[in-house]
């Protein structure tokens, strides 16, 4: 004859088939977390299994990849360079003075459009462009225009030929 | 098959005071040129073409003219037109 070993009051850390993994209260519950009267032994009631401790062990293995990398990372900016407010003034002025010296030649320098100077009158006062002008062109424009439809690609031979042939 | 054409231009640059003939498509190719109408001017006018056809106008395309006056050359009018997708350039005296 058998017995029950849950009927005989033993306590079983070992998760089975009948261990719950969300616990109690359907959450998950952490390691920590345990009540300490129902638990004299230490007792931890969230199985191993659980998303808790997975949680758990991903934060520790990026807290360990985070210190290696603390240890082997060189801060350049920490090093004792510190210039005080007055050097970095000097250099800004002197940065700026070799800017200005640098694109100051002739060949930074823009043209300007011509302007109508202080009399723009003269300038709308000026003779517009004569009608003639303007219906020359256009019919010059539509006179190419229907010359171009001469123009065509006479095909003579394929276009495409096929790379293999036998 | 560009005879009509230069024949076009050919009668062109027989109309009074016109110096200078330059054809080119919206690509800037020089189609064919005569005169003062050097097929260099073929990139530039039909970038003018392509420019002035974002202006909010008609429907008809604009036409573009560009005076020169300088203290050694004579004063000269380019006129510039698209006309469906040739741009024609006309060099005349002022």
């Amino acid at each position: 004859m058998g017995c029950c070993e849950s009927c005989m009051g033993k306590n079983d850390e070992e998760p089975n088939e009948r261990t719950s993994l969300l616990g109690p209260s359907g959450n998950a519950i952490p390691v920590n977390s345990a009540d300490p009267i129902s638990t004299p032994y230490d007792y931890d009631p969230t199985p191993v299994g659980s998303i808790a401790h997975s949680k758990l062990d991903e934060q520790s293995m990026f807290n360990g990849i985070i210190t290696q990398y603390n240890n082997e990372i060189i801060d350049i900016t920490s090093m004792d360079t510190k210039i005080d407010a007055v050097e970095y003034m000097n250099r800004v002025q002197l940065y700026n003075r070799k800017v200005a010296s640098l694109t100051s030649g002739s060949r930074y320098k823009q043209k300007h459009l011509h302007s109508s100077g202080n009399n723009p009158t003269n300038v709308l006062k000026c003779p517009s462009v004569p009608m003639e002008d303007l219906i020359l062109i256009t019919e010059v424009a539509d006179e190419i225009r229907k010359a171009m439809n001469d123009f065509k690609v006479e095909k003579q031979q394929e276009l495409v030929l096929s790379l293999a042939r036998r | 098959m560009e005879t009509t054409l230069q024949e076009k231009i050919k009668e062109v640059m027989q109309q009074p005071n016109v110096s200078g003939v330059v054809c080119a498509d919206m690509s800037g190719l020089c189609l064919g040129h005569k005169g003062d109408g050097s097929e260099k001017l073929a990139g530039p006018i039909a970038a003018m073409c392509e420019e002035a056809n974002k202006l909010p106008t008609s429907q008809e395309l604009p036409v573009i003219v560009v005076e020169a006056y300088g203290s050694n050359t004579e004063a000269k009018t380019l006129l510039i037109k698209q006309s469906d997708k040739v741009c024609t350039g006309i060099i005349k005296d002022v």
